[in-house]
């Protein structure tokens, strides 16, 4: 090896002699075979569309932290209920206008009573109808002991209390008989036995009052019952109504997209007709029309599917109506815009060549390829129908009493909202963050979904 | 070796894109120089890293592209030290490019006559208005679009695919720049008009004295318009030399690869063609030694362990490959100096 | 080839409008030209190419013979069936046919259904036309079309993005090959490909032909790669035919003004060569199939036109054995 290798073409700079910078073996020359030359090269796995895009997806934070916080929000409005003692509806008269964490005077009294004995019943304090226990039998488990009893008149504004180890374990105590620091002056001890009598009702217990963590309204009904449920019957709602909007729209869109030619044509003036028609005006128009005749048809039927809507109100009813005539409109332009563009796509015009027949082709080829696009504009979707639900519920139009929403609870909050203005942060905050993670889901969807490109 | 001074000199340039998946090292130190008044062609296939210097020459590289190495001379003066400023009056003044697709790089809004005068009048503010109008119309003159007054004031879609590609060519030498980076400019165009593009960038050539970096995949045309040319394959130079020598004595198996694999018009009878086998590797993970080796119909050992260094043939006549090591080695043992061409 | 030369394909006259959109006030409507009164056949077991450039039809030509697109008139006939006939209102349905005629696309990543793998890509042509009896036979003959274009067996299950350019085009003609067909029109086949990748493709195409007994029509705008591939090739200039030849004939000896400035046009990797080669070169563009010219349309460029080339649009004629061209002054000389 001369220095002849050292000085390369002039266009280079100068590199190492190859004696210092390579050590040649013997048989460095020989052939290589092909087993060698394919052991150079590396494998990479195979990943599908969806497992690739849900990567994605988690590698997009924002969307991620969304999410996370969406979930937090579903186990609020749909667990939430269970864990705490509080019914949206029911109104504590001794528990009115209490700020977040706070207790009434009453409230403060029995939670005081609670450190005196093992567990006590408040009939002024309980949720559900019991607010006076009336005539009858009754039971308590408590310790792995029933104690049962029946009441010969009612005992109103008074605390059932409970005292394990003592002689007549369960006693009345009347609220007058409490004093500041919970203890009290006098009790009226109760007979109890071990076996409850047949079709006794079951009394709980407790050992301390549940706070009202967002406090309570001006009618005494717990903020945070009331905030879960509203979140509940919102996002409801919206994903209903997201849901009546996917089915008509993507059927209206992908009949349009597929005819083509002069139907496509006049699909396409329907939809713009009715895009022009302002929605808003239309639900109130529905709302004053409606709200009779449906009335009277929840009347009629209590139970079941029409039972349920009538729960929910002929407000809510007549909003879904309005979604089910007006609101497809944008879900069928994209669907539309997806098949149309879908049908271009070579691979379809391979699938003709091939023989395919047209259902076999929209099953095969177009749905797959549309799903992105649908899930994105439903989940989309929704949040836009919470918003609606919850402006029309602000504006007194959408859910009636008692059934509250998130924009009905703002809306309530107004009146107070110098006062007591967490009223309106608690509704507000939730309704925000739904709306807004879901847009933010959405997004990641989005992007994920929508294979960009793979250098 | 030409004794020309040198316009732009690359040493050793090293670019490396940071995806999330990984460092791709687009372009893995190559070196070349240009002289004054010369034709070089960068020839390569998708993956070669061949548009990327060029973009890096004019500092068009975008994220997540990095320079990592090497350094870009041009006249003297260091460009990868540019400020933004600095680089911006490089452009379109001292070195212009052209691009495939003249659609995506004419301003769709603006007349042509108005995108050449910007050009001259965002480079030289002393000149008036008028006199870059001037200018502008005997530019498209030049590049041979009739009419010239009338389609200053048409806009690019307007003009068919050649006449657009004719503008972009106005537009890039109107500054009368001493390189052009043309960037597979004639990739998009029908036969008939890539023949009429070629055709004027030689007179163009000839009569402003530009130096040309043409930047392309087929062969063809780098035999038609070329002095030099670097054969570049996955991110590194293969071969390099004047364009007699690498078409009529191709020293590197992708090179000759290349020209045995491709059907000639001019060839006699049907010969079956001699494909390179395999697929281009995946620059994510290189293999550790020639890039080419999995390839190559010649490859040896060594080749799987250790990048070749360059063998020079002579007279600028470079080539990167273990095999010219091998035969210098049996000639040096036969006892013979002369290197094998 | 063989002697008795059968006729696979037979195209006369051959014509396809594409209505320019969005016309719905304009009194004359607008037409895309695409192909002007074709007329052709295609022995049985040959490769004809067609050659052009952008604008000349070739892609619509090749889509229209499988009634991709539905001529909008002319007659095609197929091993003696006439499978469409604008005069007599004939359109069979295409189903049973669809497994003799078959087609390549150009960008197989376009072409391949990004959400399916490749085995069921692959393995669709075959349930289409119920071309198995059992699970295990669909899997053995989607196994055995992966072997014959060169995939690994084990790529079955993968998806079109995770291949290379080359390995897609596999995949599309594996496609192709499913229903066993006699007669594939490659569109472009190679064009998308990088240039180290066609010849292997090329190579393959021309195996696969003698193996599977098939006929292609080969469109391409590369000539070079359609004279080395085809036996016979078709120039097209705006939607006519204006020279049809055998290949090396063509080449060597082309006759029509377009063809001769064609294969001038093609830069040539050999530098001496170039150097030394006559040029022609055209002035001015293609025109637009939209508003084609008057008579014979290539007579805008050509630099023999004369009163007669603007009127009359010249006839698909023989002037030697085999060798066709449309051109008014080959008259006058013959």
């Amino acid at each position: 090896m001369t220095e002849k290798f050292a000085k390369i073409s002039p266009f280079m700079v100068d590199p190492e002699p190859i004696e210092k910078a390579f050590q040649l073996q013997d048989g460095d020359f020989e052939r290589a075979t092909s087993d060698e030359k394919e052991s150079v090269v590396e494998k990479h796995k195979s990943i599908s569309y969806w497992r690739d895009a849900g990567r994605r997806f988690r590698a997009n934070t924002v969307s991620m932290v969304a999410l996370f916080i969406f979930i937090l929000i579903l186990l609020f409005a749909f667990l939430g209920p269970a864990l705490i003692p509080y019914d949206y509806a029911q109104q504590y008269r001794t528990a009115q206008k209490l700020a977040p964490g706070e207790f009434s005077k009453e409230e403060q009294l029995v939670q005081n009573v609670g450190k005196h004995c093992d567990g006590f019943f408040a009939t002024t304090l309980q949720a559900g109808s019991l607010t006076a226990i009336r005539k009858g039998d009754y039971y308590i488990s408590a310790d792995g002991k029933t104690y049962a009893f029946n009441v010969s008149k009612a005992i109103e504004k008074a605390i059932l209390v409970y005292i394990k180890d003592s002689e007549t374990p369960l006693s009345v105590v009347k609220m007058k008989d409490v004093n500041e620091d919970g203890t009290w002056n006098d009790s009226t001890p109760i007979e109890t036995t071990d076996t409850p009598a047949e079709g006794a009702t079951q009394i709980k217990l407790v050992k301390s009052v549940f706070p009202h963590v967002f406090g309570t309204d001006s009618a005494g009904r717990d903020l945070m019952a009331r905030t879960m449920f509203g979140a509940r019957v919102s996002i409801i709602i919206g994903i209903a109504a997201a849901l009546i909007v996917l089915v008509i729209g993507s059927i209206y869109g992908s009949i349009s997209g597929l005819a083509g030619g002069t139907t496509d044509f006049i699909m396409m003036r329907v939809v713009e007709l009715i895009y022009s028609i302002p929605e808003v005006l239309i639900v109130l128009l529905l709302q004053v029309v409606l709200k009779d005749p449906l009335q009277a048809w929840f009347d009629a039927n209590k139970t079941g599917f029409v039972g349920a809507l009538g729960d929910l109100g002929s407000g809510i009813v007549s909003i879904f109506i309005t979604f089910a005539l007006l609101y497809w409109v944008t879900m069928a332009r994209i669907v539309r815009g997806q098949v149309l563009q879908l049908k271009k796509q070579e691979y379809v015009t391979a699938a003709v060549a091939l023989g395919a027949s047209k259902w076999r082709i929209i099953r095969r080829h177009l749905l797959p390829n549309a799903v992105g696009a649908l899930v994105i504009t439903t989940c989309l979707q929704i949040p836009s129908a919470i918003f609606l639900e919850s402006f029309l519920s602000f504006l007194g139009l959408g859910v009636s009493a008692p059934m509250a929403s998130l924009g009905s609870l703002c809306s309530d909050a107004l009146e107070s909202i110098t006062l007591y203005p967490y009223r309106l942060i608690f509704p507000a905050v939730i309704l925000t963050l739904i709306v807004l993670t879901l847009n933010l889901i959405g997004d990641g969807l989005r992007d994920a979904l929508d294979p960009r490109l793979k250098k | 070796m030409a004794e020309n001074k040198k316009l732009i000199e690359v040493k050793d340039l090293k670019v490396s894109f940071y995806t999330p998946a990984g460092e791709v090292k687009a372009v893995d130190g190559i070196s070349y120089s240009l002289g004054y008044n010369e034709v070089m062609g960068v020839v390569g296939e998708s993956g070669s890293g061949k548009s990327v210097e060029a973009y890096s020459i004019i500092g068009l590289l975008q994220s997540p592209g990095k320079v990592i190495g090497g350094s870009i001379t041009f006249e003297g003066e260091d460009l990868l030290a540019y400020t933004p400023e600095q680089m911006r009056q490089f452009r379109g003044n001292k070195v212009s490019m052209i691009f495939q697709n003249p659609m995506t790089c004419l301003n769709p809004v603006y007349t042509i006559g108005n995108q050449l005068m910007e050009a001259l009048l965002c480079h030289d503010k002393s000149i008036s208005k008028e006199e870059a109008y001037n200018r502008a119309v005997e530019m498209l003159k030049k590049v041979g679009i009739n009419n010239a007054e009338n389609r200053m004031k048409q806009y690019p879609h307007e003009h068919s695919g050649g006449m657009r590609q004719r503008a972009m060519i106005a537009m890039a030498l109107i500054c009368k720049p001493k390189l052009l980076i043309a960037d597979e400019p004639t990739t998009a165009l029908d036969v008939t008009i890539q023949a009429q593009i070629l055709e004027l960038m030689k007179e163009l050539q000839r009569e402003e004295n530009t130096s040309i970096i043409f930047i392309t995949h087929n062969l063809g045309v780098v035999a038609e318009i070329c002095d030099w040319v670097s054969v570049m394959y996955a991110g590194k130079i293969v071969e390099q030399g004047r364009v007699n020598d690498i078409f009529y004595h191709p020293q590197h198996p992708y090179t000759k690869g290349l020209l045995a694999s491709m059907p000639r018009l001019d060839a006699d009878s049907h010969e079956r063609l001699i494909p390179i086998e395999g697929t281009p590797i995946d620059l994510l993970n290189p293999p550790k030694g020639c890039n080419f080796a999995p390839r190559c119909s010649e490859c040896r050992k060594i080749c799987l362990r250790e990048k070749p260094p360059f063998t020079d043939m002579g007279d600028g006549h470079i080539s990167a490959c273990w095999l010219h090591l091998q035969n210098k080695e049996t000639q040096k043992d036969a006892g013979e100096e002369k290197p094998e061409a | 080839m063989s002697e008795a030369k059968q006729i696979l394909v037979e195209v006369t006259n051959l014509k396809k409008y594409f209505p320019v959109k969005n016309q719905l006030f304009l009194k004359q409507k607008l037409f895309v030209q695409a192909v002007e009164s074709v007329s052709f056949f295609i022995y049985k077991g040959e490769t004809l190419g067609i050659v052009g450039e952008s604008g000349c039809g070739k892609s619509t030509l090749g889509r229209a013979i499988i009634r991709l697109h539905e001529p909008t008139s002319g007659k095609i006939v197929y091993n003696g069936e006439t499978i469409f006939d604008s005069e007599t209102k004939t359109a069979v349905p295409m189903l049973p046919y669809r497994r003799k005629m078959q087609i390549i696309f150009q960008d197989p990543s376009a072409s391949l259904d990004p959400r399916m793998t490749v085995g069921e890509i692959v393995g669709e042509a075959l349930d289409i036309h119920h071309l198995y009896s059992s699970k295990e036979e669909r899997r053995d003959q989607i196994n055995q079309l992966l072997d014959e274009v060169g995939l690994n067996t084990e790529h079955a299950n993968r998806f079109p993005h995770e291949f290379s350019g080359g390995q897609q085009q596999r995949v599309g003609i594996a496609r192709a090959l499913a229903v066993r067909p006699e007669f594939i029109v490659c569109d472009e086949p190679i064009s998308a490909l990088d240039v180290s990748i066609q010849s292997q493709v090329v190579n393959m195409l021309e195996d696969l032909q003698e193996q599977n007994h098939l006929t292609y029509m080969f469109i391409a705008h590369d000539i070079s790669v359609v004279r080395h591939i085809s036996n016979r090739i078709g120039v097209m200039y705006l939607g006519s035919m204006v020279e049809l030849a055998e290949s090396y004939e063509l080449c060597n000896h082309p006759i029509h003004p377009y063809t001769q400035t064609l294969l001038s046009a093609v830069p040539l990797p050999d530098p001496e060569k170039n150097k030394t080669r006559q040029r022609i070169l055209l002035e001015g563009d293609i025109p637009s199939p939209i508003n084609p010219p008057s008579g014979c349309r290539f007579h805008t460029r050509c630099p023999y036109a004369t009163e007669k080339c603007k009127e009359t649009p010249p006839e698909l004629k023989e002037y030697g054995p085999g060798h066709y061209a449309a051109c008014h002054l080959l008259d006058e000389k013959a």
